[in-house]
């Protein structure tokens, strides 16, 4: 006997084949009472999400800056006996004909796209490596914080506005970074950090702020402009502008991006260790730090670490972190686990025949004699193996 | 003048007087990549030290073998090795592992059925026919 497979949902009208007229036509009913509550139910669901619907949504879409469609439409070669061109010469086969049309490299042009598909990161492309610029970038970020804070002890609606002018903010003029770290930080009678001159100086906050206002305005300056990119001869104009303005920037010391090293080593000599024992508790606190450390750095603090991280040092000290070594002989080099002890040895490979051969110094007569012998000192040469085993072996 | 041979006074038995360590060296041999060398990495980085600080008669060599499994190799005084496949194991097996090698003696493993096993001459001597007083029939 056949067995039919049970049915979760409601049975369809059309399955009900043996059934009298009037149950049929209550189920038809049944099933179209039940189709348009879902209908209603959906449209509700539709009402209650934000997003707009989708044939609204694609009316509304509005393509980016600079993005081309791609071409359509036909192109038809001229005829061979309409040409002018007295350099012409007919193809003569296939592969000798030009290719007319087409979308061939078309998609992979980035030019096609437009400036809004280009995407841009948070933090730097590439994260600072060098420790006393991270220490730096550490501290000046929890200064900056500070400032954003006010000298207010729980974060509030303050923090998230000035979050896109000041700490949003790129490095900067070296300036900057030189005014903003020699605000000192120390430890508060309850452990908390604070500023070192209590009140904390009513000007730096403007000071810090108009540097920060400076430095996009060079930036803004440095910047072309988007408009500008339609012919050719405005480019070359627009590119002669940039030089200029780089030069310009760079001899009034203007220069974005991290400090150098040694600037950075100078910088810790002032900033001192007092800082690193003060605790950091506020969440909202933490995470505008950990943000501004990205901005300033690339290095992103994870969630989970963030909130385990309670000291300043703590923080500093998962910033500036070595790089995990690839192989276990980097590891070991790096910690020296085996340098006080004279029966370890440790090889970067593999121990190969010759070299155990090589430590014995028995490696040097086995070459000669190969070589005496017209034998591969490496290898078989392609030499197969003696016909013989097969022989003996009975292998085919 | 007729060559005296000399009597055996004594025979040479480890550990009376002086214990010599019948295991010379033990290679190690780990991969980098393989999941199964994660035991041995770890045993590295963290039991080696100290077991090899423990043992400064035995020499320890590190080395790397893409993709094989872990291997630690005992060589013995007497010329034999004895390798041990430490795949999958945690650090501490290992260590145990190290330890059956530090003490094995190199020899092949035997039955033993015999617990007590000694080098000294019987105190009766050989039995001989032609000495004695013979046997009466």
């Amino acid at each position: 006997m056949r067995h039919l497979p049970r049915l979760r949902g409601a049975v369809s009208a059309s399955l009900c084949c043996s059934s009298p007229t009037h149950i049929r036509t209550t189920a038809v009913a049944a099933v179209a009472t039940t189709s348009s509550s879902t209908k209603t139910q959906s449209l509700q669901r539709r009402n209650l999400s934000t997003s707009l619907p989708r044939c609204d949504a694609v009316e509304a879409y509005a393509p980016p800056q600079g993005l081309k469609p791609p071409p359509q439409g036909w192109k038809t070669a001229v005829r061979p006996d309409k040409i002018t061109d007295p350099a012409y010469e007919p193809a003569q086969d296939g592969l000798g004909l030009e290719e007319v049309g087409g979308l061939d490299g078309w998609w992979e042009n980035p030019a096609n796209y437009g400036t809004g598909r280009q995407w841009v990161g948070y933090g730097p492309a590439e994260k600072v490596i060098d420790p006393a610029v991270l220490e730096v970038a550490v501290y000046r970020a929890l200064v900056e914080a500070m400032i954003a804070r006010g000298g207010v002890k729980t974060l509030t609606a303050r923090m998230f506005a000035v979050s896109d002018s000041l700490l949003g903010s790129e490095w900067g003029p070296e300036t900057l970074t030189t005014t903003t770290v020699q605000t000192k930080l120390c430890v508060g009678s309850n452990g908390a950090l604070e500023f070192k001159s209590t009140p904390p100086e009513p000007q730096l906050e403007q000071k810090v702020t108009e540097e920060v206002d400076t430095a996009a305005t060079a930036k803004q300056e440095a910047e072309p402009t988007e408009g500008a990119n339609e012919t050719e001869v405005l480019e070359e104009a627009r590119e002669e502008v940039e030089v200029k303005e780089a030069v310009e920037v760079q001899e009034e010391g203007l220069t974005e991006g991290p400090i150098s090293s040694e600037t950075a080593q100078a910088l810790l000599k002032e900033i001192g260790h007092e800082w690193k024992k003060a605790t950091i508790k506020d969440y909202v606190f933490k995470y505008f730090v950990a943000k501004r450390i990205q901005k300033l750095t690339g290095h992103i603090i994870p969630d989970g670490k963030l909130v385990a991280i309670n000291t300043a040092g703590t923080l500093l000290r998962e910033v500036v972190r070595p790089p995990k070594a690839k192989k276990l002989v980097e590891e070991i080099e790096n910690k020296q686990l085996f340098q006080s002890l004279p029966n370890v040895r440790v090889f970067p490979r593999r121990v190969t025949p010759i070299d155990k051969e090589k430590m014995v110094g028995r490696w040097k007569v086995i070459r000669e004699e190969l070589e005496r012998r017209g034998l591969p000192v490496i290898g078989t040469a392609n030499i197969d193996n003696a016909i013989e085993k097969k022989w003996v072996t009975g292998a085919k | 003048m007729a060559v005296k041979a000399l009597h055996a006074v004594s025979q040479g038995r480890n550990g009376v007087g002086a214990f010599i360590l019948q295991c010379k060296k033990i290679d190690l041999h780990y991969c980098d990549w393989a999941g199964s060398s994660r035991g041995m990495n770890g045993f590295i980085k963290s039991l080696l030290p100290k077991f090899a600080a423990a043992h400064p008669q035995i020499e320890f060599t590190v080395s790397p073998r893409p993709t094989k499994h872990p291997v630690a190799i005992g060589h013995y005084i007497n010329g034999r090795s004895k390798p041990i496949c430490v795949r999958n194991m945690e650090p501490y097996e290992i260590l145990k592992k190290l330890e059956l090698l530090r003490d094995a003696s190199g020899e092949k493993l035997k039955k033993v059925t015999k617990p007590v096993r000694s080098i000294n001459q019987s105190v009766r001597g050989i039995w001989s026919p032609y000495h004695g007083n013979g046997m009466s029939l």
